[in-house]
């Protein structure tokens, strides 16, 4: 809903295709946050990791002194340095978090030099929208989260310090959707009938379709069920004009030669 | 066996679960590579090995993935960083064998004379890990689910210097979770010993 009413998909749907990343976006997002904060996004956002001890324990006790509505959400912000997927503010946060979905990261620095682009220059947009944030904070914590199918997170956290840097006022931290899979399927355990229930499970239900989960084996019904192995008869009246091709009709062993001919 | 009239329907159910086996694929394979790197492997094939042809229609459908990992913290930029570690694989195969005619996850242990290698197995060197269990001029000793392969001279030029290797069989269908890939096949690996 939300990718549409900002204007992310065309009234016609026409650019849907190229706009899936959005829509995941919009669809997570926008849903999870009909829930007070700690119903919801506090256990999603629990799933961010930092490379620094410290700055995990930090970013634990600020996500459990959140309650109820108080955060605010915008999602695409117009912003000189690009528009980061999704702003989440509170008095004294601020969050910002960068989506991936199939495709990677867009505009990387040509690497030249040994060294990474310092962030204020750099066109990756990690580095962007760090310097964004540090910007926008003030007098605020600043988090950057970066969250992508779990190949591409990790490619891009490995990456930090050798092709990008961020600014050394924002917190980066990264987290797989295959992740918030697991996290949402141990939520919905515990989760309230009635509204929490639902929006969790949807949200489960969407990352599940779009393949976003962990390995869980070879389990669905499909594969439960028998295919009878007949031979058929191939015809095609308008390309041979009415005759018949057959195959096999003999148990064919293998390293013999045979012939198939039209009748 | 006799023809009985048809439409083929089966055929449609068939791909079907091929694809939705595919689909499942996809998911292992991501897993394999987080499950490996938490247990101190990396995989040095990103994109798994296969065989593919147009003019051969065994080729058409891929129904043999390969994938290669070593003992490492980041993936090889070149061949040198990995000759002197032992290249394990691991192989799904969609074909069943002659006894068990279901689809089967192998683990593997190879050896290569290294001189034979200048540059890192790509997505097209399938045949290379392939052949030493199924194709001709090995000695392919099976014992259940544990098999053995050796090479003699004249083999063992065309296909990159194997020397030999050891595997085990796992049905596919018992690799159930991340968990499970940590103890089946990475824990596996120290198993196989020459």
């Amino acid at each position: 809903m939300i990718s549409e009413i900002k204007g992310k998909i065309s009234q016609s749907g026409s650019n849907l295709s190229d706009r899936f990343e959005d829509k995941l976006t919009g669809d997570f997002f926008g849903t999870i946050r009909y829930l007070p904060f700690e119903e919801g996004i506090k256990d999603i956002l629990s799933q961010v990791q930092f490379n620094d001890t410290k700055v995990t324990s930090e970013w634990h006790k600020m996500l459990s002194t959140q309650i109820g509505f108080v955060a605010n959400y915008t999602f695409w912000p117009k912003h000189p340095k690009g528009e980061i997927d999704l702003l989440i503010e509170f008095e004294n946060v601020i969050i910002g978090i960068e989506v991936k979905y199939i495709s990677g990261i867009s505009s990387e620095d040509e690497l030249t030099e040994i060294e990474p682009m310092n962030y204020k220059e750099s066109v990756h947009q990690l580095s962007r929208y760090s310097d964004m944030l540090e910007g926008k904070a003030g007098n605020r914590k600043a988090y950057l989260v970066f969250l992508a199918p779990y190949d591409i997170q990790r490619d891009v956290q490995r990456e930090l310090c050798v092709k990008y840097i961020v600014s050394p006022l924002v917190n980066i931290g990264y987290v797989s959707w295959e992740d918030l899979h697991t996290a949402l399927v141990i939520m919905m355990q515990k989760a309230k009938q009635g509204a929490q229930q639902l929006i969790l499970t949807d949200a489960e239900q969407l990352l599940r379709v779009k393949r976003l989960v962990r390995f869980s084996g070879f389990s669905k019904e499909v594969f439960l069920q028998y295919i009878p192995h007949f031979p058929y008869v191939y015809k095609s009246e308008d390309v041979l004009l009415g005759s018949t091709w057959s195959w096999s009709e003999k148990h064919l062993v293998e390293e013999q030669p045979y012939v198939y001919k039209t009748k | 066996m006799s023809i009985k009239p048809s439409n083929g329907e089966s055929v449609v159910q068939a791909k079907n679960i091929i694809i939705e086996t595919y689909e499942n694929l996809s998911i292992l394979f991501s897993e394999l590579d987080r499950v490996g790197e938490q247990e101190g492997y990396v995989t040095i094939t990103p994109r798994f090995m296969r065989y593919k042809s147009d003019t051969d229609y065994t080729g058409w459908l891929t129904t043999n993935f390969i994938k290669l990992y070593v003992k490492a913290t980041n993936p090889p930029a070149s061949i040198e960083e990995i000759r002197e570690l032992p290249w394990y694989g691991v192989m799904v195969d969609l074909n069943g064998d002659e006894e068990e005619k279901i689809p089967l996850l192998t683990i593997v242990q190879y050896k290569y004379d290294q001189t034979y290698w200048r540059r890192l197995p790509a997505v097209s060197d399938h045949w290379a890990f392939w052949a030493p269990f199924f194709g001709d001029g090995f000695e392919i000793n099976n014992d259940g689910r544990e098999w053995s392969s050796t090479s003699s001279e004249g083999v063992r030029k065309k296909h990159y210097g194997f020397e030999k290797a050891i595997a085990i069989d796992i049905p596919l269908f018992e690799v159930k979770s991340p968990e499970d890939i940590r103890i089946k096949v990475f824990e596996g690996f120290d198993k196989l010993k020459f």
